[in-house]
């Protein structure tokens, strides 16, 4: 922790790369917004690319004519920015992440386009249906917490705020002690303390404190249903079951869960749906969010299925299950996956660099080192639980596309 | 860093220096471009559906247990008259890994049951692919740039159904065979001490065919045209503006050429005069792109503009773009935008090498376009050497506003008769 303001840091050595990436994460995200205000954390995230209001400082524009590979992303709970380039390159994509951190120009004639694109991205996204249905599902499944709305916003929102919402939202979360500066590369912990020291250390720490994330989402008493009436091809049926937050045991319980159940052409929703031709596909999504959120189970049905006929063999396979457990055999095998899965996610200073931050973003940098040894030791009872426990009735949300 | 290749009939194994040598990253690719009559994409993607369901000894559930007890990730694509496996496993694994892909390429066999369900999926996947405007432009890009003939020629989406309804379990047979006859690139990121165990691999599938070389011929070149196709629930049209080449990616002005598409449409970043315009400036896109495509060592391709705009923006935005080219070719880039690009291309390049899976694509691209380390580095060079004015001529010889070829999917009738 950098002792002037407060900022963390992590460095990874990364022996023998001729790349070094920096990725700054700061703690908020989507599900921080307002309502009235939603997207306005990633809108930010665009205006981080915007000039600064000292023209003598160095921009992400050096560093885009360097050639670094770089970008950011917003989610719902966290914010990051990443450059990769040579190494020799770290004391500038330092000076350039501690000056976009409190010196971005806000200014109409910058947000203006910049909310254009934003809109762009948005009906890029919008105009999938199967995007389209996954947004106001997970509107319907929240009722108070912040997750209950896509990173990028609604519409009418993103249309109508303006630069002043981005100033306030600036001010309350871009500081030192809000975020945590992970660097990964082939690089000397002494040097990069004293380059982090050199260009973070003079931001001065502020006095306010970030407010902290209130909402709890009461428990859900019962299914709810949501459905898209698109002019669409595609027939998608979706069941998102309220999940535990990432860093607990049943979270990865019902990873395992996800993988025997949903994921390979062998899984039980595959042969149960797949292989009789209900279906064109199934898939499982659960993921690592600071706060409980969602196990997302969506179908990809065939012309003339009723969505009726997934729904009932969806959840007879899910009681099934909850009465049966996995075999020592088909348990090891899975794990062997996941874990191979992580480890092949570790590749390169840009992957280690940007996991690490999102394991940051929900709460311990640690579990990044861990969480190999807590998969292993996960047992086929406490999939079973986390089955009984979460896939229920009464925690789901359905959703389906209505073609028209 | 180092690269090695060893050179057998039908099949070049190429070793690359990893960065992290407890992850082992192989792409396989087998070559079937010499077939005559050619084979479709959706032929080919249809076969690696069903490669790694059955072989001689064992069935799907026996395969799929042996990959995850290993912790082998394995994914088999088709497309592009070529098949691919990339795999990803441990160093320890590393032999047993090979030893299953050996058997499902090998001893590759099709169940019955496993067929019928494959041709069903794919027919649903096809249904729903009428949804995909992008798709749909790309397939309608390539459709009126190169003839029926050309492997770079795609089948209509209807064209793609007919293909698989047709397909029958001998054409399993027959495209394994095939396959088996082909020509052969296998590329690892690995510890020099697995060299040898791949080596061995390889062998299994080397064999002493002769085989054509890959044609380089030259089919009409298409008169400027643009074709256009309504897909419905899209609030974005899908954009792509290019024409075919004349050059190869071993062309005298194929580096200037390569390098001023960068400065006008650099691919993923925001640093291209298109994406600081059209985008930055105007707002009227999330991306725009431009670059050189299917262009290979002795084969030529094609360029192209990609992007999308909401069917609102549409004409303002082709407006825009093809305003941005008509700068281009008249004044050219300038000797700033050289001096930028350079430096970035010169670190795009280190970073290339940042991580296994990075150093993989690369050198394995390289290879199955036949292309070398050699080349790579007399390409970097080449582009460290070249003249502002080197690179204004070679835009202007090879790029022709006139010969322009546009393809749009999406809400395009409600926007107006034509698109460029």
């Amino acid at each position: 922790v950098l002792d002037a303001n407060g900022l963390r840091i992590v460095i990874v050595h990364v022996p023998g790369s001729p790349a070094v990436t920096t990725n700054i994460v700061y703690g908020v995200g989507s599900a921080d917004e307002m309502p009235g205000r939603t997207g306005l954390a990633h809108m930010l995230e665009h205006m981080l690319f915007k000039p600064l209001n000292d023209a003598s400082l160095p921009t992400w524009k050096t560093l885009e004519e360097k050639g670094a590979l770089l970008n950011a992303t917003t989610w719902m709970d966290r914010t990051m920015y990443y450059f990769s380039l040579p190494t020799p390159y770290l004391p500038l994509m330092l000076q350039v992440e501690a000056a976009r951190m409190r010196s971005v120009l806000l200014a109409d004639k910058e947000f203006t386009p910049e909310r254009t694109n934003v809109l762009s991205e948005l009906e890029m996204y919008n105009s999938n249906a199967e995007e389209a249905l996954g947004w106001l599902v997970t509107c319907a499944a929240f009722q108070s917490h912040g997750y209950g709305h896509d990173t990028i916003g609604f519409k009418n929102d993103v249309e109508r705020y303006v630069i002043d919402d981005l100033t306030e939202f600036y001010n309350r979360y871009y500081w030192p002690h809000n975020a945590t500066l992970v660097v990964a590369g082939d690089v000397s912990v002494e040097e990069t303390l004293a380059a982090v020291s050199n260009t973070f250390g003079s931001i001065v720490a502020p006095t306010s404190i970030i407010p902290a994330r209130r909402a709890i989402e009461p428990t859900q008493e019962g299914e709810r249903r949501v459905s898209l009436r698109r002019k669409t091809a595609l027939r998608v049926f979706s069941a998102s079951f309220k999940a535990p937050a990432f860093g607990t045991r049943s979270w990865l319980a019902l990873l395992i869960a996800g993988s025997y159940f949903i994921e390979s052409k062998v899984s039980v929703l595959h042969e149960a749906l797949v292989d009789t031709h209900h279906a064109t596909g199934v898939s499982h999504g659960l993921y690592p969010t600071k706060d409980p959120y969602l196990s997302d189970i969506k179908i990809w049905l065939t012309e003339g299925t009723p969505y009726e006929t997934v729904e009932r063999i969806l959840f007879a396979e899910i009681e099934k299950f909850g009465t049966q457990r996995i075999s020592p055999s088909r348990l090891r095998d899975i794990k062997a996956r996941l874990r191979s899965e992580e480890l092949f996610s570790r590749d390169g200073t840009f992957r280690i660099a940007s996991n690490i931050a999102e394991h940051i973003a929900v709460g311990d940098w640690t579990y990044y080192y861990r969480i190999l040894d807590d998969l292993a030791s996960i047992t086929a009872q406490e999939v079973q639980d986390a089955v009984r426990a979460h896939w229920t009735r009464d925690s789901v949300t359905i959703g389906t596309i209505d073609n028209i | 860093m180092y690269t090695n290749r060893i050179f057998m009939p039908n099949m070049v194994v190429q070793t690359i220096e990893p960065i992290d040598a407890r992850i082992v990253r192989v792409k396989l690719t087998c070559d079937l471009s010499h077939e005559a009559e050619g084979v479709s994409d959706i032929e080919l993607s249809f076969f690696a559906d069903l490669l790694g369901t059955k072989t001689a000894t064992k069935d799907k559930a026996m395969i799929i247990s042996m990959l995850n007890k290993n912790g082998i990730r394995l994914m088999i694509e088709g497309g592009e008259q070529s098949l691919t496996c990339t795999m990803t496993v441990t160093k320890e694994k590393f032999g047993a890994a090979l030893a299953i892909l050996k058997d499902i390429l090998l001893n590759a066999e099709v169940a019955k049951d496993e067929f019928t369900r494959t041709q069903k999926r794919t027919l649903e996947e096809l249904r729903e692919a009428r949804d995909d405007a992008r798709r749909i432009a790309r397939i309608n890009f390539s459709r009126a740039l190169y003839a029926n003939g050309d492997p770079r020629h795609s089948e209509t989406l209807a064209e793609q159904v007919a293909t698989v309804t047709r397909l029958t379990t001998r054409h399993f047979t027959t495209l394994k065979r095939n396959m088996l006859g082909g020509r052969w690139y296998l590329s690892a990121v690995l510890d020099p001490s697995d060299h040898a165990t791949l080596t061995r691999f390889a062998r299994a599938f080397s064999h002493d065919t002769t085989l054509p070389e890959r044609s380089a011929k030259q089919t009409t070149l298409p008169r400027s045209r643009s074709v256009y196709e309504t897909v419905s629930g899209r609030t974005n049209v899908e954009l792509r503006l290019g024409h075919r080449l004349t050059l190869t990616q071993t062309s005298e002005d194929y580096p200037a050429l390569a390098f001023g598409l960068s400065i006008f449409g650099e691919v993923g970043g925001f640093g291209g005069r298109l994406m600081s315009t059209v985008r930055e400036k105007e707002g009227l896109t999330y991306g725009i792109y431009a670059r050189i495509e299917a262009t290979e060592a002795t084969r030529p391709g094609h360029w192209n503009i990609y992007t999308f705009f909401t069917a609102k923006d549409l004409h303002k935005g082709i407006a825009s773009t093809m305003h941005q080219f008509a700068v281009l070719l008249e004044k050219g880039v300038t000797a700033r935008e050289c001096a930028v690009f350079k430096e970035t291309y010169q670190n795009e390049f280190l970073i290339r090498h940042e991580s296994n899976e990075r150093r993989l694509g690369y050198y394995h691209a390289l290879l199955t376009l036949g292309l070398d380390e050699a080349w790579a580095g007399a390409f970097q060079e080449k582009i460290a050497a070249l003249t502002v004015r080197e690179v204004n001529d070679a835009l202007r010889t090879h790029l022709d506003p006139k010969r322009l070829v546009s393809s749009g999917a999406g809400p395009v009738t409600k926007t107006g008769k034509g698109i460029v």
